[in-house]
């Protein structure tokens, strides 16, 4: 399957709302073995929160070289290329399994509470 | 709000910057507004205004909410009331924190225009209740005030010179995302 990222928000990627939308129509297919292209021809402005949103949580079920095989991503300028970049390695230790998920959530929260 | 920053903020003939870089303060700048919108819980909305120092070559912009505020917002979620405000400020400045873990990755927006305000000597100052902090190329400092503001005030300081700014390079980069 490919998606134009222009077609379906416009030329900004910034909202976690429209992020979700993203991730709404790839997830099933790559869940499903499916390949999928992702392509930002015209896109223009980005921030985390899309990013989190549409690509970040797709590794929270499926691995990385999963992804890296059925996943691509096509014609993101660098300036996209480089929010994405720290969305992912932010995402992958974060969602690297389930115990390491909770264990971040627990430290951040006695970080907190010890301030 | 991306075209306010767009056409009157950064696009009045003012200042000199390619489409790519005003592009890139635009997706960076846009973190403060999504913060203030998730986490002030403003109920009278966000302000902001922006003015241009052509003497000093600086632009400058001004994102208000009346919300909750940093330190609050912190004190909640670490369930903690006596939690000094520059502390408070220290930590919601961390990569990766996030006052609202619901199991999805967060926390990187203030990262990224740290980040982009250290490398391209700009200034980021935020006024939060009874904290203050601020981040420029020099580092970031959290500090404790004599005075309140019931809100959160962010003030973003960019040179407004080209030649500031590193930008990533053009070329495909052939790396696997994952």
């Amino acid at each position: 399957m490919k998606l134009s990222v222009y077609a379906l928000v416009g030329e900004n990627c910034l909202t976690m709302e429209d992020g979700q939308n993203i991730y709404n129509l790839i997830y099933p297919e790559l869940q499903a073995g499916r390949a999928v292209e992702l392509d930002f021809d015209k896109a223009k402005i980005f921030a985390s929160p899309f990013f989190n949103f549409s690509i970040g949580h797709l590794l929270k079920d499926i691995k990385p070289e999963d992804l890296n095989r059925l996943f691509k991503v096509t014609n993101l300028v660098p300036v996209g290329r480089e929010v994405l970049k720290r969305v992912i390695e932010n995402s992958k230790q974060y969602y690297s399994d389930e115990n390491t998920r909770k264990a971040l959530d627990a430290v951040l929260l006695e970080q907190a509470e010890n301030l | 709000m991306v075209d306010y920053l767009k056409t009157k903020w950064l696009g009045r003939g003012w200042v000199h910057v390619s489409e790519r870089l005003r592009d890139k303060i635009v997706g960076r700048v846009w973190e403060i507004y999504a913060n203030a919108f998730e986490h002030g819980k403003s109920p009278i909305g966000i302000f902001s205004c922006g003015q241009h120092y052509p003497r000093r070559h600086e632009l400058k912009l001004t994102v208000v909410d009346f919300g909750v505020g940093i330190p609050s917002n912190v004190r909640i979620y670490a369930r903690n009331q006596n939690i000094p405000a520059d502390k408070a400020l220290r930590w919601a400045f961390q990569r990766g924190t996030t006052t609202k873990p619901n199991g999805t990755s967060r926390g990187m927006g203030l990262d990224l225009l740290k980040e982009f305000v250290k490398l391209n000597k700009g200034k980021l100052e935020v006024f939060s209740h009874d904290g203050y902090a601020i981040i420029d190329s020099e580092g970031e400092r959290f500090m404790n005030r004599a005075t309140f503001f019931e809100g959160t005030l962010v003030n973003i300081t960019f040179i407004c010179d080209e030649s500031y700014y590193h930008m990533a390079s053009e070329r495909v980069d052939e790396e696997p995302l994952f």
